[in-house]
């Protein structure tokens, strides 16, 4: 018996996703046509023998939560619960907290997966590994060129054994090429350590020692725990720890860009896993180029040509000669006739008027470097915008004609003119 | 700023050394062409100054283009070349024209490199404007106020001109010819050179600058000119310092805002600073005769906003005053002309443009359709998709579902597919704009490929032939004849 266990994170995290993130819980932002999440729930409920899905973070449950979580329950026939923390908790608090949830009916083993991450989810592979030498702590791990490494979790192993030797966030310095991904496999016995590093928290709280901040320089509270620097860093090289590297697709979401970038992996990943997700070509129907989404309340014009990495919301109308290209529309917007989007984000209710082009400058990682990773992506450099993904907040108007080029727009604003490089407040 | 603008200093020696480069073939070869021979001979005259003789090189070209006919243009470029010119013609044909009617000269002259990359494939005076090339707007003008000889003073890629005008010669019922300078003589300089044709008889003459569109007044100029009997008139004009350019055509799919719906019009009108006060000749005239008493060249305070037009008539008279050297008129003759009171200024009405440059010359088309909405309205185009003044050639196909204008031509054969918006453009002969584009204050060369959703503004202007792939976004790129644009120009630059 098994179980899995999200980390969605909360409000005050994926900043980075604003202004995309203040009309929906990150985790539920749309990504090649489904919520960020539904892909790990997919991915959980085709291991067999799994249970339960638990939800972990501290997102006030909204109407849209709830209505995620009753839906994916009827779609996988599983139960899928949330459980919110009373405060941030870190990445390994919460697991520690509803500890007594995670293990009740008694599971062999438990996966712990980061939302924030698009992956192929080799679960099974990494429950074989598990069942095959079992150790309280199985991470999933894959290669970065040496420079985006340190932007990530860097893991040494022993290439025979696998076992984590050592393990930095973050370095400032190289360590390792192998990173981590973020989707783990714990065995009951890992609570154990997490439990030790809460007492020993809590002692530290008692005599009043400050316990600093943490990386994100968020206060830590006393039930805080940090997975990778409290747990991997500190029990690496103690034989409890391995690592199961694989070739599979795998990406950070942490901007908005790189779930542009997330949607044409999964997008691609559906020709294998949800053909019936990809739009094709009918009589009657728009133009296709490569992997799109479409959803099937979208009304597209059929002289539209889409494509490729596409993906239209609910409820989408897409005039007569509109053209996009890797972009995302999201639920309600409207493209009227002959609109130009490319490498860009349309928000909720969005308008864009006839003839206005909404272009953006993809930051994908290096095509010829298949360790390369989408970069950890800053706005600014040097105090300019750097040129990024055009992003159209909710309910945002763009008249006809006009240019948004390389610009994020934040919601309800109605444009008059054209923009180039900015922040539109 | 108007007609030529070489530095004429750099030449001045160099006209009086009759060194090989600026010395015909015929000149030195054994056994010239004999047309050529017949008439060198008779002009020669060993009394002659050697700035005479200079003039007469200077000026064999004209008698040689007139005195040839059509297909002799490979005996002017090559010399001696065989299968040039053989027939001797005489000379005095051209020097006699029918008494009582006028010429002019109309001082086409250089590179045109302000109007590149369209002048990289044809003589700026061929550039179609309006459908029209920019030189036979003024021909077409001068002949029907009565004017029957078009002197084309020239020195760059004449053989082209020449080719094209001839077959103008016939169809207006007048003749044009061609001085050609070898050495840049600025803007007085081609009057001398053209002296015996000028001064045949006393009639006066008109003088114009090639780039220069407006409602030419050619027959009012000639009144005004007979009426106060000096020597010379100047069409002037007034100086516009600020052009106030309201919003675009608001689009169905945005009406306008409701509220302070004039406040909001205001804001969007976009206001140019068109004219350099120091960029133009002025002239200081009295009110009601028109007699100029100062005429001060690019001056660098403000003298008046009378400013000079680039269009002259002149008498025979003032030809006295021009030697055949690099010569100025605004700088050199006509401050001494108004000096002496023989200087006269008629005021234009209705607009004028320096068409010279591309941003210029969008500009001068939106004033020439307005122009020929109030005059001739059935050449306009309309019908559904057609916004405001737009001029279609037509053999020009439009697709459905576009929006062309307000301000737009099109010339022959080009294709426009659907769906595509054009504002303010030009779009020469046999284009291709492919579906869904959209295109503001651009010019679109000869033969042209314009992708589908492709953006194009801010006075960008594709040279001949330039191929611009699908989806892409050109910003103010001044684009090589020949070129396949595969990526967007976010900001104005010169693409090689």
């Amino acid at each position: 018996m098994l179980k899995a266990v999200i980390l969605i994170g909360g409000p005050q995290k994926g900043t980075r996703f604003r202004p995309l993130s203040f009309e929906v819980p990150k985790p539920l932002f749309p990504v090649a046509g489904v919520p960020m999440i539904q892909h790990h729930i997919e991915a959980c409920a085709q291991v067999p023998g799994m249970q339960e899905i638990l939800l972990i973070g501290f997102y006030q449950p909204d109407e849209a939560l709830t209505r995620f979580l009753e839906a994916a329950q009827q779609e996988f026939h599983l139960p899928v619960r949330y459980l919110q923390e009373f405060a941030p908790l870190g990445t390994g608090g919460g697991l520690y907290h509803f500890r007594d949830q995670i293990l009740a009916g008694g599971p062999e083993a438990f996966f712990v997966l980061n939302a924030d991450v698009c992956s192929d989810f080799p679960l099974s592979a990494m429950l074989d590994a598990h069942r095959h030498q079992p150790h309280p702590f199985l991470l999933l791990g894959t290669t970065a060129n040496r420079t985006q490494s340190l932007n990530y979790g860097c893991i040494v192993e022993n290439p025979q054994t696998h076992e984590v030797l050592h393990y930095v966030e973050k370095p400032s310095t190289f360590v390792s090429d192998v990173i981590n991904c973020g989707i783990y496999l714990f065995s009951p016995e890992a609570l154990k350590p997490l439990g030790d590093v809460f007492q020993r928290n809590q002692q530290d709280g008692q005599l009043c020692l400050p316990l600093g901040e943490d990386s994100s320089g968020l206060w830590r509270g006393a039930g805080t725990i940090r997975l990778e620097q409290d747990v991997f860093s500190a029990l690496a090289g103690q034989g409890q720890i391995y690592v199961y590297l694989t070739e599979g697709i795998w990406s950070q979401i942490k901007s908005a860009g790189s779930a542009l970038y997330a949607s044409r992996l999964y997008l691609g990943q559906y020709q294998l896993t949800h053909p019936e997700r990809l739009a094709k070509h009918t009589p009657g129907g728009p133009r296709i180029r490569g992997n799109v989404y479409i959803h099937p309340t979208a009304k597209v014009a059929p002289s539209a040509v889409l494509g490729p990495n596409v993906s239209i919301g609910e409820g989408v109308t897409v005039g007569e000669g509109v053209r996009l290209r890797e972009s995302i529309v999201l639920h309600g917007a409207t493209l009227q006739e002959h609109t130009c989007v490319l490498h860009s984000i349309v928000g909720w209710g969005s308008t864009v008027g006839r003839w206005a082009r909404v272009e953006g400058t993809p930051n994908d990682p290096n095509p010829n470097d298949p360790r390369a990773h989408m970069d950890s992506e800053s706005l600014f450099k040097d105090g300019k915008l750097l040129p990024a993904i055009t992003i159209l907040g909710c309910r945002v108007r763009i008249p006809a004609e006009v240019l948004i080029l390389n610009s994020i727009v934040l919601p309800h604003k109605e444009l008059s003119r054209s923009f180039t490089n900015q922040i539109i407040l | 700023m108007l007609g030529r603008r070489r530095p004429c200093h750099v030449h001045a020696s160099r006209l009086a050394r009759p060194d090989s480069r600026h010395c015909r073939p015929e000149f030195r070869a054994s056994r010239p062409p004999s047309g050529v021979a017949y008439w060198f001979v008779a002009a020669w005259d060993p009394a002659l100054g050697k700035t005479e003789r200079t003039r007469q090189r200077q000026s064999w070209s004209v008698w040689q283009v007139k005195g040839a006919g059509p297909g002799t243009t490979a005996g002017v470029r090559g010399g001696s070349r065989p299968g040039g010119p053989q027939t001797p013609r005489s000379p005095g044909l051209i020097l006699q024209p029918p008494a009582g009617a006028m010429k002019a000269l109309i001082l086409v002259g250089g590179y045109g490199t302000r109007l590149r990359p369209l002048t990289l494939s044809i003589p700026k005076p061929l550039v179609d404007f309006c459908n029209k090339p920019i030189l036979l707007h003024q021909v077409e003008a001068l002949a029907a106020a009565g004017v029957d000889h078009v002197i084309l003073a020239v020195s760059y890629m004449s053989q082209v001109l020449e080719k094209e005008m001839k077959a103008q010669e016939q169809r207006l019922g007048i003749r044009i010819s061609m001085s050609h300078e070898e050495e840049p003589l600025g803007t007085a300089g081609p009057l001398a050179l053209a002296r015996d044709l000028l001064s045949e008889t006393a009639d006066p003459f008109f003088v114009l600058n090639s780039d220069v569109i407006c409602d030419f007044p050619f027959q009012a100029m000639v009144q005004f000119h007979r009426h106060h009997g000096q020597e010379g008139s100047i069409l002037v004009r007034d100086q516009v310092f600020l052009l106030i350019l309201p919003p675009p055509m608001p689009s169905l799919s945005q009406p306008p805002a409701l509220n302070c719906p004039l406040m909001l019009w205001v804001q969007s009108c976009r206001v140019t600073k068109v004219e350099e006060p120091s960029k133009y000749g002025v002239v200081v005239c009295e009110a009601d005769t028109g007699r100029i008493h100062r005429f001060v060249e690019k001056p660098q305070v403000f003298v008046s906003n009378k400013i000079n037009a680039g269009m002259y008539i002149l008498s025979p008279a003032v030809l006295r005053r021009i030697q055949l050297q690099p010569t100025s008129i605004e700088k050199e003759i006509f401050p001494v002309m108004a000096k002496e009171g023989q200087l006269y200024a008629m005021e234009l009405q209705g607009f004028w443009m320096d068409i010279g440059q591309p941003k210029d010359f969008l500009t001068g088309m939106c004033l020439f359709l307005q122009s020929l909405r109030q005059k001739q309205p059935e050449q306009l185009c309309s019908g559904p998709g057609i916004v405001g003044n737009v001029l279609v050639d037509p053999s020009a196909r439009i697709g459905q579902n576009c929006s062309i204008g307000p301000n737009v031509s099109l010339g022959p054969g080009v294709v426009v597919e659907d769906g595509v918006c054009i504002r303010r453009c030009t779009v020469l002969r046999d284009a291709h704009i492919r579906s869904h584009s959209w295109l503001e204050s651009c010019i679109v060369g000869w033969r042209c490929r314009v992708g589908q959703w492709v953006r194009m503004e801010n006075v960008t202007v594709l040279g001949e032939d330039v191929i611009v792939n699908d989806e892409l976004y050109l910003n103010g790129a001044s684009v090589l004849p020949h070129k396949s644009i595969g990526e967007s120009v976010p900001e104005p630059r010169i693409i090689m």
